[in-house]
């Protein structure tokens, strides 16, 4: 991957039934907002109110900063899934090597339509690129 | 969204010169000094087999899985083996109790993906005239999709009952099933040691409007007509006969068994070091299934099991009415279980002297006709071995061999497996005209979407024929019976 220096950004990548998902961004926490927002192009469903009338706030810990993208990922999973939640909106409010506290806003469905089981630590990796981040992280769909 | 086109350049898996023939459509790759190889990885194949399994990391993935802790005699790959995540799909290891370990990755997200065959006992003919009204009300009688609500709400204290006491507490107090049917469940349809105790309250709230569920991606129901038989007396024993109209049901423990896995990846990758244990990949996370977070794990798995048996009861339960109102006309509609399997587990079982703990990922438990475990309809027969192949393809009823205990920890394939992504899937095929390709072939379909069809396009998956006869002539399941899909509800 090559260095980030602008707005954050992310791609797919197909495997045999597993998405990755490559994000680029000049910090961390865009970098986890935009994680967010990958997420969220994968699952579909018709809203029932507007844009954000939902919000939730999530704290999520882990051991280190790879898996907690991994824990961020699958707080989403259960949240959009439990909730019946698609996600609009991500606001990254503390985030250290082990801990994230982030407040999302969404709109609720009718009918969720999710193929994400899990995010995954196989081939997990954040690294420093330029002046910012890239990741991947593999979904299993 | 960008996207690669075409996927990614695979890793180089093993050399030609490191896979050498040991057997019939056996291959194997040594343990080589410096890998952290255990034991051997062998691959159930044939050339053609072979040369699709190379063309993504499978291969790689499981040389990585002959380094855990524990793990005896070889690492297996299943003929539809593809890449999966940690794991390959389509691998099977067994680990040396009480001191090796289990991995939440060599049984995967959705724990006890499996398939239940129910029988009826009319003809192709019969159906034929009715077929349409069928297939729709199997679609608006079983919620297909993702965490749609189901038929069958629950009480958390109802839910735990499930996760303990498995299909025997449905049939026995909500009268769903019959006890007839129990013990031709793998297992009775409830796993010992289940402890929904170990289930956390986030797998539960993800799974208490989801049994009776289908689910999306490559789960189904179809109504199938038996066109060939490979082995009558195996058939006669399963009272299978040409021309019978059948049903699959092929679905898992939805998003309970998601969270399950979810919650026990994290939890050993955080513990495994205190165990002295080191991994090649984090998705491998694994603890000795005797220490405090495996026992944890199992528990909790076999609970996600028993949860993933109940939703298949609960689906064939609605089948069943179903055929009764739409074929009331007819006698034979009633449709009777065959049997039903599980192919995402880890179970404790007996080889010779000893106890192992056999992940089976993408793999079917295909226990040969001297098991103590064979029902008593099927006894000298063997475990019938259910291969539900890709929609609109055939699938196939095999049976157990007692030769499959040395060979592959009787285990077999579990489906084609996929050869090619959902997106190049969709690339490939428009749904609207595979939904016509199909009715052209006599296979009516019901699918949320056309999109969603085409990523289950019967061109993203393994030939299943060619997948089965490999299965066949290794020796580790014999063929019974094949099944023509005739209609097709797709989750």
């Amino acid at each position: 991957m090559h260095g980030v220096t602008a707005a954050a950004s992310h791609s797919f990548e197909e495997h045999r039934s597993e998405l990755e998902i490559r994000i680029e961004a000049p910090s961390l926490p865009a970098l986890f907002a935009e994680a967010g927002r990958s997420l969220v192009e994968v699952m579909h469903g018709t809203p029932l109110e507007a844009p954000g009338a939902w919000s939730d706030e999530i704290v999520v810990t882990a051991r280190d900063r790879e898996a907690l993208l991994v824990e961020w990922l699958n707080e989403l999973v259960f949240r959009a899934e439990v909730a019946k939640v698609l996600f609009t909106e991500f606001e990254i409010g503390r985030l250290s090597q082990r801990e994230l506290v982030a407040t999302v806003r969404g709109s609720r469905v009718s009918a969720l339509r999710n193929p994400v089981k899990a995010a995954t630590y196989h081939g997990l990796a954040i690294a420093a690129a330029g002046e910012g981040f890239t990741a991947k992280v593999i979904l299993d769909v | 969204m960008s996207e690669t086109i075409g996927g990614r350049a695979p890793t180089p898996a093993p050399g030609d010169a490191e896979l050498r023939g040991i057997g019939p459509c056996l291959y194997e790759i040594g343990p080589r000094a410096g890998t952290g190889m255990r034991v051997p990885a062998r691959i159930f194949a044939d050339e053609d087999l072979l040369g699709q399994i190379r063309r993504d990391r499978s291969i790689s993935q499981l040389v990585n899985v002959t380094t855990l802790p524990g793990i005896v005699d070889a690492a297996l790959g299943m003929p539809d083996m593809h890449e999966g995540y940690g794991f390959p799909v389509g691998g099977v290891a067994a680990t040396l109790l009480p001191d090796g370990v289990v991995s939440p990755g060599g049984i995967g997200f959705d724990i006890n993906c499996g398939v239940r065959l129910l029988a009826s006992g009319l003809r192709v003919e019969d159906v034929q005239p009715s077929l349409e009204p069928l297939v729709h009300e199997l679609s608006r009688s079983v919620p297909a999709g993702y965490g749609r609500h189901g038929r069958l709400a629950l009480t958390r204290d109802e839910l735990d009952r499930v996760l303990r006491d498995g299909c025997p507490y449905l049939v026995r107090e909500h009268g769903l099933g019959r006890p007839d049917d129990l013990p031709l469940i793998e297992s009775g349809g409830v796993i010992a040691g289940a402890d929904p105790g170990q289930v956390s309250e986030r797998a539960k709230n993800r799974g208490e409007d989801q049994l009776g569920t289908l689910g999306g991606g490559n789960h189904f129901i179809e109504v199938q007509v038996v066109d060939a038989i490979f082995d009558e007396g195996a058939a006669r024993a399963f009272r299978l006969f040409p021309g019978q109209v059948t049903v699959l049901v092929h679905t898992g423990s939805r998003g309970l068994g998601h969270q399950v896995c979810t919650d026990y990846v994290k939890i050993m990758d955080e513990a495994m070091h205190r165990y002295g244990i080191s991994v090649p990949d984090r998705q491998l996370a694994c603890v000795p299934l005797s220490s405090r977070e495996g026992r944890s794990y199992f528990g909790a798995m076999c609970a996600a099991m028993n949860f993933a048996f109940c939703n298949r009861l609960v689906i064939a339960h609605r089948a069943q009415d179903v055929f009764r109102r739409v074929l009331r006309d007819w006698q034979g509609a009633e449709l009777r279980l065959v049997y039903d399997v599980a192919h995402n587990t880890a179970k404790i079982e007996r080889y010779g002297a000893r106890t192992l703990c056999v992940h089976r990922k993408g793999a079917t438990r295909a226990f040969g006709p001297s098991s103590e475990e064979i029902p008593a309809p099927y006894r000298g027969v063997g475990q019938p071995v259910l291969i539900p192949g890709s929609m609109g393809t055939a699938s196939y009823v095999l049976v157990g061999t007692d030769e499959a205990a040395a060979l592959s920890f009787s285990s077999c394939c579990h489906g084609a497996g996929r050869a090619m992504s959902r997106g190049a899937a969709k690339r490939r095929v428009q749904g609207h005209v595979l939904r016509q390709e199909l009715l052209s072939r006599g296979i009516v379909v019901r699918c949320p979407s056309n999109q969603e069809l085409a990523e289950e396009a019967p061109l993203a998956y393994k030939d299943v024929d060619r997948v089965v006869d490999v299965v066949h002539r290794a020796g580790i399941a014999r063929k019974v019976a094949r099944l023509r899909p005739i209609g097709v509800v797709k989750g």
